[in-house]
């Protein structure tokens, strides 16, 4: 009997180690560009009074009348506006104690529209001329006050992750190759949560977050990228 | 006859560990998203400071100040909840000062809280303005990474999030199973079942808010400047069971 207890502590003990296979972890990133579905204007529209309650009513006004001239232009145009400041005019410098509140209410509005470098020009200069303030981004993925971005990446996202597939395992087997051993099989892969700055414009601290997961200031080259991690298992 | 048995038990297990073992790991998958839901409730704050020759004139003024503002807004908004906190008992500018320089100053911060409205929540701010008290300008910088900046003395929070959590998970979800799809495919499997999902908040906003030297923590985990929607993003990781291919029935 103990013959056999024996030869069952081997076996199990052989079998947990003999499976211990060597592998490969190589990682890599995907990077295409494509045309933009969309076009984003963004500016700033304020309203100041004696009191808050009067400047918000006045950012309401300078709000609707902007609108109504870019729909005048462009009928469809989607409007978005955030309220980003029911304070104080100088609220990026007021600090000082007793200092005199000036009631000031500041909305951002963004205007969604086809991806049309003329037309985007055109709308933003309707609300400079009705006394906006571009949302002039100064992030180096994202400068300017008229961005583009995809819709829909899924023939894109499709393609990228056949590339990735290709690269990683051409990676995994010039590895293989330097360790004079081959390439088994994939035994797991990953894809890395988008962590893209590109779809956040800044302008003074103001951060305006578009719709669009991949976004760039040029309507025919919109950057999209994506990270990989794949384990393979290669021979003995 | 000990013996046969014996060897087919010992079989028997090093045939299931084995088994067991040529099992693929689980497929991981990670993603965030990123939605918009509406406040539920304005905060409007301000401050209400005290000032006298000594620091007992000081805190009376300060509390008549309080007092008075709060009856002006209670009597034009009964349902709003007033909460005061003295943030200051010292000197006028909240620094350090010798007995020469010291000007007795109490400060007390006042929170109104209402239900979520733009027009409601300017008015509360002006009757403070009009009684001469200060509102606190909370600094842009006061946000996290990927939340909406805003500035300025309301904001506009969300007390309880579960309902639109469960939601934006809904949505996600399908995107999670596709994504896994798509991995399982390079890898010549199927995906079999969800095994674990995880999820948390990427960034609550950041708590306290500051103006001047005076912090201030709003009572939610998710805030903004606007009346309509506040941002919240969430990422999930999730695990799945894949097959090869072939080896499905």
């Amino acid at each position: 009997m103990r013959k056999w207890i024996f030869c069952l502590i081997f076996g199990l003990l052989f079998n947990a180690f003999s499976n211990d296979e060597p592998v490969l972890e190589i990682k890599t990133t995907v990077t295409t560009t494509a045309k933009a579905t969309n076009a984003y204007v963004a500016f700033l529209v304020r309203g100041q009074g004696l009191l808050i309650s009067d400047a918000q009513k006045a950012c309401d006004a300078n709000i609707t009348a902007v609108s109504e001239k870019i729909k005048e232009r462009f009928k469809t145009a989607q409007i978005d506006t955030t309220t980003v400041n029911t304070g104080t005019k100088d609220f990026q410098g007021w600090r000082a104690a007793g200092a005199k509140i000036e009631p000031d209410v500041t909305q951002l509005v963004t205007v969604t529209l086809p991806p049309d470098e003329t037309l985007a020009a055109e709308i933003l200069d309707i609300a400079i001329r009705k006394g906006a303030i571009p949302f002039c981004s100064d992030r180096p993925e994202l400068l300017g006050a008229v961005y583009y971005g995809i819709d829909n990446t899924e023939a894109a996202e499709e393609q990228l992750y056949q590339e990735a597939a290709a690269k990683l395992r051409k990676e995994a087997e010039r590895l293989a190759n330097l360790m004079k051993r081959k390439v088994i099989q994939l035994k797991n892969i990953r894809r890395f949560p988008e962590r893209n700055n590109s779809s956040t414009a800044e302008y003074r601290e103001i951060r305006c977050f578009l719709p669009a997961a991949f976004c760039s200031s040029d309507p025919n080259k919109v950057r999209i990228s994506m990270d990989f991690a794949a384990i393979f298992e290669i021979s003995e | 006859m000990k013996r046969i048995i014996g060897l087919i038990a010992a079989a028997a297990i090093m045939w299931s560990v084995g088994a067991e073992e040529k099992r693929l790991p689980p497929l991981s998958v990670e993603t965030e998203i990123a939605a918009t839901v509406r406040p539920t409730h304005a905060y409007i704050l301000f401050l209400a400071g005290g000032q006298g020759l000594t620091v007992s004139d000081a805190l009376r003024d300060c509390n008549q100040k309080t007092a008075a503002v709060s009856e002006a807004i209670r009597r034009q908004f009964p349902d709003a909840a007033i909460e005061t906190e003295i943030v200051n008992t010292g000197n006028r500018d909240f620094g350090n000062s010798d007995r020469d320089s010291f000007a007795p100053d109490v400060t007390r911060l006042i929170q109104v809280t209402i239900p979520a409205d733009a027009r409601r929540a300017a008015q509360i701010l002006d009757i403070a303005l009009r009684m001469g008290l200060t509102p606190f300008l909370a600094s842009l910088n006061s946000f996290a990474s990927d939340q909406l900046s805003c500035s300025g003395a309301i904001f506009y929070g969300i007390r309880n999030l579960d309902a639109d959590v469960d939601r934006l998970c809904e949505t996600a979800y399908p995107k999670l199973w596709k994504r896994a799809e798509k991995l399982a495919k390079l890898q010549s499997c199927k995906v079999v079942k969800l095994q674990e999902l995880d999820r948390y908040f990427i960034h609550r906003s950041r708590n306290p808010i500051k103006f001047q030297s005076i912090a201030h923590t709003l009572p939610v985990d998710f805030y903004s400047g606007d009346p309509e929607k506040i941002r919240i993003s969430l990422s999930l990781d999730a695990k799945f069971e894949v097959m090869p291919i072939q080896e499905l029935p």
